[in-house]
């Protein structure tokens, strides 16, 4: 556990790196942002070229704060695009390392516990770092940064703080880096973990820079934030015992789906919301091969101070079936809703189970049931293959449908 | 482990791209596939005796399709010159996708 060598990698400007390179541009001298124009000038910018911003803009900003250049592009998100190049990207990680020592953090960063492999490629973790990001370069043409360290905190850190303005785009600390490194790092919400509210907390305390909270003591740092004020300690001293191959990360114990809703709806138009949002949620539940045996849902009233209402119910018996859901979601929605106009809605399933053997019964026909089942995995094989608008509830045509619309985005952001 | 802290939770993806899983797995499934076996002229000899040999007993016959490799046991009901496939009691083969037959014996 001692001699664990971890690199964080992360891909620079990821989206509209990606944008630049699809169009034969330099990122390094193109003005170009990730921004859907569309939805108007308070629409989020997704990403900006790493020429912009060494230009000074923000990477997270709304495009009415970009600079006026009158040669700026805008590029259409394109999700999916962006998701095949990181898994591309992951594929090429795998190449080096054992799915075992990859944890892929998000679509543009991953950790790569490397320690095993040294050995094997005959070089220090500074040099298969740079094989690696070389790699990519080639065979994608994104760039990388790298930060290497004795645990996954540090490694994050040398990136998060060094890696990114280093030449090489490579930073690597290891435990005597601390005090000349991380304990020099003020404000406090400048490092991984402390947000900017936890920062005023900390300041109240006496506590300014990471070193003051290495050298506070630890008994009272956990009396205060419990198991998080320990991990807080231990981040300030360099310290994270945490291990790639752990995977201690559950399998979704839980699937969820929510929207906001583009306009305000009626009580009465929101079954069919909730009908759409069963049928998408529930592909995926089939898809995982589980079942649910609790359904829980929430709906958010449209105006200031009107709240919502969140409740849960158990299912007669577990369950992936539409109409069951439907209908125990429909049993909650008719019980608590009120007469306001709705915003919001989101549901999610849960106590999700393997059906390992199937309790019959009395009042269905389960030679129903299977047939049911069959035209169910049927449509679900025809979205699998031809996209999820190939075939429709017929409401999805009526005005208050949001399905298509939906369908045509990932993660809120077009396709 | 003094270390008393949530060990790999705290770096949990967000997974606000639900998304990326599948990608994600897709791209595994794709590493997995493997380029068509090249037979030798040997090779292939010997999956041509057995065919115009077998007696109806059952073969293992080994396949490629789509990057990766079956085996399948099953006997012969015809050998199809005109369409290049052998019609099998269990599924129909392209000729072209046979990499291996053996008896199920030997």
């Amino acid at each position: 556990m001692n001699n664990k060598s971890i690199i964080v990698i992360d891909l620079k400007a990821f989206y509209s790196f990606v944008e630049c390179v699809d169009r034969g541009l330099d990122p390094f001298t193109t003005p170009l942002v990730v921004c859907d124009k569309e939805r108007g000038p308070g629409s989020i910018v997704l990403s900006v070229s790493p020429y912009l911003k060494s230009m000074g803009v923000p990477s997270r900003c709304r495009q009415y704060d970009l600079p006026k250049l009158p040669n700026m592009i805008f590029a259409v998100p394109r999700m999916s695009l962006y998701l095949s190049k990181s898994a591309e990207v992951v594929s090429i990680f795998l190449d080096y390392v054992d799915e075992e020592d990859l944890h892929v953090y998000s679509i543009d960063e991953s950790f790569l516990s490397v320690a095993p492999y040294l050995n094997l490629y005959k070089c220090t973790p500074r040099e298969l770092a740079r094989r690696i990001l070389d790699t990519v370069k080639k065979k994608t043409g994104l760039v990388c940064t790298a930060g290497i360290g004795p645990n996954i905190f540090l490694a994050k850190i040398a990136l998060d703080r060094e890696a990114k303005s280093a030449p090489d785009r490579i930073a690597e600390w290891t435990m005597e880096d601390i005090p000349t490194k991380l304990w020099t790092i003020t404000p406090l919400s400048e490092m991984w973990g402390i947000s900017t509210h936890l920062e005023a907390t900390l300041n109240a305390m006496g506590m300014v820079s990471v070193g003051d909270l290495a050298h506070f003591s630890k008994d009272l740092i956990v009396k205060k934030f419990g198991i998080m004020g320990e991990q807080l300690h231990n981040h300030a001293n360099g310290l994270d015992s945490s291990d790639i191959r752990e995977k201690a990360i559950p399998k979704d114990q839980s699937l969820s789906i929510g929207q906001t809703l583009m306009r305000d709806y009626d009580p009465k138009e929101l079954p069919l919301i909730i009908r759409e949002m069963v049928d998408d949620l529930t592909l995926r539940l089939r898809f995982e091969k589980k079942l649910a045996t609790v359904v829980h849902l929430f709906v958010g009233y449209s105006g200031e101070g009107l709240g919502g209402f969140a409740h849960q119910t158990k299912l007669l018996r577990p369950s992936d079936d539409v109409d069951d859901i439907y209908g125990a979601l429909m049993h909650i929605y008719d019980k608590f809703i009120s007469n306001h106009q709705i915003r919001n809605v989101g549901m999610s399933l849960g106590g999700l189970v393997y059906p390992d053997y199937e309790q019959l019964d009395l009042f269905v026909d389960p030679e129903k049931r299977e047939e049911k089942r069959r035209l169910q995995t049927t449509i679900d094989e025809i979205h699998a293959k031809y996209g999820s608008n190939a075939v429709l509830r017929a409401t999805a045509l009526t005005k208050a449908s949001t399905a298509i619309e939906r369908h045509s985005r990932i993660g809120g952001h077009r396709k | 482990m003094s270390e008393n802290d949530r060990g790999m939770k705290k770096w949990a993806p967000y997974a606000s791209l639900i998304e990326q899983k599948d990608y994600l797995n897709r791209m595994r499934k794709n590493k997995e596939r493997v380029s068509k076996p090249l037979l030798s002229a040997e090779q292939a000899e010997e999956i041509n005796d057995l065919l115009l040999h077998c007696r109806g007993e059952d073969l293992i016959f080994r396949y490629f399709k789509d990057g990766f490799i079956y085996e399948i046991q099953q006997s012969i009901l015809s050998v199809d010159c005109a369409s290049k496939v052998v019609r099998g009691s269990e599924m129909c083969l392209p000729l072209k996708a046979i990499i291996g037959l053996k008896r199920v014996n030997s």
